[in-house]
């Protein structure tokens, strides 16, 4: 389906729902077709490829808002939807709170470097990808393989009621691979690129095959609080729930630690964390939201302080302030998540910690509480003690129990080399570009049976 | 759309596939989000295409599309075949499927009280009266609510190159609610309700939720006006139907899954403490009975034909204390050598079909809940919990309670604040004495699958009484 057709399918949505009397409407049409490469135990499992046509309609009519998420991709397929939000918006009660969609804007960002044809055409190259993924852990000595490589090339359009046109390609490789030296003894690393430029299979098999070797014969950790070297997989699991806080309507809803934290430390002098879908060449980055709105450079947490919400209109009206361009319709959210650097390598940071706790992987982060921020996670892969700067012992799982202000407050100091990360567990799905963290005081539980 | 589904299977046979399925599904219905009794938005979603999957070779390639001609269903099936042809030289052990009984049935679920009958006002007025009760409250503000109703419609047709042929139409129904009541004294606590089922409006009526989420507020400020620090160290504990569910779900449901026992979740929702040879072995005390069932009636995860055409049973996992039987689809039943009992489940017709749990549950027993406090001389009971977690293995496992009181020879004292059950799969079951007759469903949607697959289930148990455990309280 051309990207012609995409926006004839858009405009014809829009323009339909300006007839029926509502007062903004968008439509964002688009096509994603994706090829997967799931492998286990050192041999592809499952082969999958879907090419799907998506489109999303928003209509506001007398400040009802409604949505619609179809499949069926014509021009006549979109109009009935448009029909059907329009005669139930009588039903509904106003949204609180009423924005108009946004001009155009003069200019939008140009993104030249976030979609590389290859991914969707060369079917041989992934599959040689995984085997060199597979073939760079067994090196390091991991008995078994396992992960998932993802090709995705996406097109989309954006139609709106205020005169937005918009046109977007991009594409990215996303693969993680889990590598185990014995049963419980695993590792895992992930990568998210645009293309295969930087793509680089066998650092991340590597990787993984390393920490499963280093994981073997673990000892239990006597439960207490520790200063913990995070690897660069956790940090972006916590760096992404970071963001997605931040969102504007997850602070009203009443999932955020951040409410009414404006302006406030939340963090360590040390800790930048920007909101940056400019940074062309990178995964998430994108030119606009759903609004239509360019999207742009942002720092949400900068030297500790909570710099900004992010906003589309509607939650800019209920904060008095202008959006951030990160649309979705309802709910703000983030594209690309980065991290400011610090100076100094992995190595360097485990040398400097005396006695403490290395935590290579954590899923299952789950709150007690969003508004105060209490969670815990629990290690998925290697652990180990470190002692007098250097790795000492592989542990057995360790439970992070901790509160997200408590543990980016005491963070002690952020590595030097940043990786973009992105895998299935990680709970927030967005890519994060980040390095290693230490932090200190993390309490670390386990069963006591 | 049977035209569309046979060519598809037809195509895949002609390019040299020894079996093919292909299966039509749309997804349609809508929902209503509330924050603060305001509506946010409403919302309508219609989703339907058509899922290839082709064994070629010893290699399952899997395609789909949701451009429903001739022409786009062809490639589909060209796609499936050739991603399958492309990874033969990554496999080692070839996919077979195991034999199963082919059928040709129709599944429809009546709604007794279809959704369109009512309103979309009414449903709306609903959603406001929920919000209403959440507000009754006295010493707490509660400024952050969100009621969510969701309701849709599951269609299916599913064709093999066997001969099956299930056409199905299942209704489900959901309602969620949460809410965070604050003081500036006392602090925060949060908690939701999740409830649904497959049905019509009269799952919604069943559960009452108005008059839970009246209850659901009043907890929640008795939780934070009068909750204290817990007692931690070793003591009984009742656990409550709600916890029990998760545990059913989490510590017995996951690790019983064959693929994961076999590696094929090992990157993604991980591996299992269970091995194949550990059929048979005590994990719990002989009072844990504990089955997954598609077939009740009402149930969130209600089907009787799984995603492969076969026909779903009662599967008794752990079957008085001791592994009993695991969940299997047809590729995982033929490398163990035994039959399918139908767990294949797909979300979207976008997806292939992965082994997934349904309606998972302890089987009741004959205790009140409160006799089961009275055997306590010294504990926690456990009504209701937020945080949890549990490690890939499905062996290490943790629930923060949120309603949770202390109990003194027999009898409920004070609420307790956050008191933590931090505990293995083993010494969890083991430490069961003593079983309730109040089992309780709630809705949830579980997590599996690469691409992720959130599927409808329901988790379920009646309270239960556990010996000599560790409580601890949160650290942070």
């Amino acid at each position: 389906m051309s990207e012609s057709t995409l926006l004839e399918i858009a405009h014809a949505a829009v323009r339909r729902a300006r007839e029926l009397g509502a007062s903004d409407a968008a439509a964002h049409v688009g096509r994603k077709i994706v090829r997967l490469i799931r492998f286990s135990n050192n041999e592809v499992t499952a082969v999958k490829r879907w090419d799907d046509v998506t489109v999303q309609l928003l209509v506001k009519k007398e400040r009802r808002v409604l949505l619609a998420d179809l499949s069926e991709v014509s021009v006549e397929g979109a109009k009935r939807t448009v029909e059907q939000l329009v005669e139930r918006a009588p039903l509904l009660t106003p949204a609180p709170v009423y924005a108009p969609l946004p001009d155009p804007a003069p200019t939008y960002p140009k993104l030249t470097r976030i979609y590389d044809p290859e991914v969707g055409e060369a079917v041989d190259r992934l599959y040689d990808a995984v085997a060199t993924a597979i073939n760079a852990a067994q090196a390091e000595g991991a008995e078994r393989v396992a992960g998932s490589l993802y090709a995705t090339v996406k097109e989309r359009v954006l139609v709106t009621s205020a005169g937005v046109e918009l046109t977007e390609r991009s594409s990215y490789l996303n693969l993680y691979v889990r590598a185990f030296a014995d049963a419980e003894a695993s590792g895992q690393f992930a990568t998210i690129t645009v293309g295969f430029d930087g793509f680089n299979p066998e650092r991340i098999g590597k990787r993984a095959g390393w920490v499963a070797v280093q994981a073997r014969n673990p000892v239990d950790l006597e439960p207490g609080k520790y200063t913990v070297l995070f690897s660069p997989m956790v940090v972006a699991d916590y760096a992404a729930w970071t963001a997605w806080a931040a969102s504007a309507l997850a602070v009203l809803m009443g999932y955020s630690w951040f409410r009414e934290k404006l302006g406030q430390k939340v963090a360590a002098d040390n800790v930048t964390i920007l909101e940056d879908p400019l940074l062309d060449g990178t995964p998430g980055a994108t030119a606009w939201d759903l609004e239509g709105v360019p999207t742009q450079r942002k720092a949400i947490v900068e030297g500790g302080v909570l710099r900004t919400y992010l906003h589309n209109v509607t939650t800019a009206a209920a904060f008095q302030t202008r959006s951030t361009g990160n649309a979705g319709w309802v709910f703000p959210e983030p594209f690309n998540v980065v991290m400011s650097p610090g100076t100094r390598s992995c190595e360097d940071l485990i040398a400097s910690i005396d006695r403490g706790v290395f935590i290579t992987n954590v899923w299952y982060t789950r709150f007690q509480d969003y508004v105060r921020g209490d969670f815990s996670s629990i290690s998925r892969d290697g652990v180990f003690l470190i002692k007098n700067g250097s790795i000492e012992q592989s542990l057995k799982k360790v439970r992070v129990s901790d509160n997200m202000l408590r543990l980016f407050q005491a963070v002690r100091e952020v590595g030097r080399d940043r990786f973009w990360v992105l895998w299935w567990g990680q709970e927030i799905q967005i890519p994060a570009y980040v390095a290693p963290m230490v932090v200190e005081e993390v309490p670390l539980t386990k069963p006591l049976v | 759309m049977e035209d569309l589904v046979t060519l598809a299977i037809n195509h895949a046979r002609s390019l040299g596939a020894e079996y093919a399925e292909a299966r039509w599904q749309r997804s349609s219905g809508g929902m209503l989000l509330l924050r603060n009794g305001m509506l946010e938005a409403g919302g309508l979603v219609c989703v339907e295409g058509i899922g290839i999957r082709a064994l070629v070779e010893g290699a399952l390639g899997f395609a789909s599309t949701n451009v429903l001609t001739k022409e786009a269903v062809r490639t589909a099936a060209e796609e499936a075949v050739r991603m399958a042809r492309a990874a033969r030289r990554l496999l080692r052990h070839p996919v077979r499927m195991a034999a199963s009984e082919v059928y040709r049935d129709r599944v429809e679920v009546s709604e007794q009280q279809p959704v369109e009958h009512i309103g979309l006002e009414d449903r709306l007025k609903f959603c406001q009266e929920i919000d209403r009760a959440l507000q009754e409250v006295k010493e707490v503000r509660v400024p952050m609510r969100v009621v969510q109703l969701g309701w849709g419609w599951d269609e299916r047709l599913f064709m093999n190159s066997e001969g099956a042929e299930i056409r199905s139409r299942i209704p489900r129904i959901y309602i969620r609610a949460q809410t965070t009541a604050m003081h500036p004294q006392r602090g925060v606590v949060q908690k939701g309700i999740d409830r649904g089922g497959v049905g019509g409006w009269e799952i919604v009526s069943k559960y009452q939720p108005v008059e839970e989420s009246r209850q659901l507020a009043q907890t929640l400020e008795r939780v934070l006006m009068e909750g204290v620090a817990p007692p931690t160290g070793r003591m009984d504990v009742v656990l409550g139907s709600e916890v029990v569910g998760l545990a059913c779900h989490e510590s017995c449901g996951h690790p019983s899954e064959a693929d994961r026992i076999m590696g094929r979740e090992a990157a993604q929702a991980g591996e299992s403490f269970i091995t194949p040879d550990m059929l048979g072995t005590r994990i719990g005390s002989d009072l844990v009975t504990i089955v997954d069932d598609p077939t009740v009636e009402g149930g969130f995860g209600y089907y009787l034909y799984d995603d492969e055409g076969v026909k779903a049973r009662r599967k008794f996992l752990y079957k008085e204390g001791v592994i009993n039987e695991l969940l299997h689809n047809r590729e995982t039943a033929a490398a163990l050598g035994v039959e399918s009992n139908g767990s294949a489940r797909a979300v979207a017709y976008n997806r292939e079909p992965i082994i997934r749990m349904s309606n998972t549950f302890l089987l009741p027993g004959d205790f009140t809940v409160e006799e089961l406090i009275e055997g306590v001389r010294e504990g926690v009971y456990v009504v209701s919990f937020m945080e949890w977690n549990i490690d890939d293995r499905r062996w290490n496992q943790r629930y923060v309670g949120l309603e949770a009181y202390r109990i003194e020879n027999g009898e409920l004292k004070e609420l307790v604040r956050d008191p933590v059950l931090e505990i293995t799969t083993k010494g969890l079951w083991s430490s069961v004495d003593a079983v309730g007759k109040d089992l309780e469903f709630w809705a949830g949607m579980c997590g599996k699958g690469d691409p992720m697959q959130a599927c409808p289930v329901w988790i379920g148990g009646p309270s239960v009484r556990l010996r000599n455990v560790h409580i601890g309280r949160r650290s942070a």
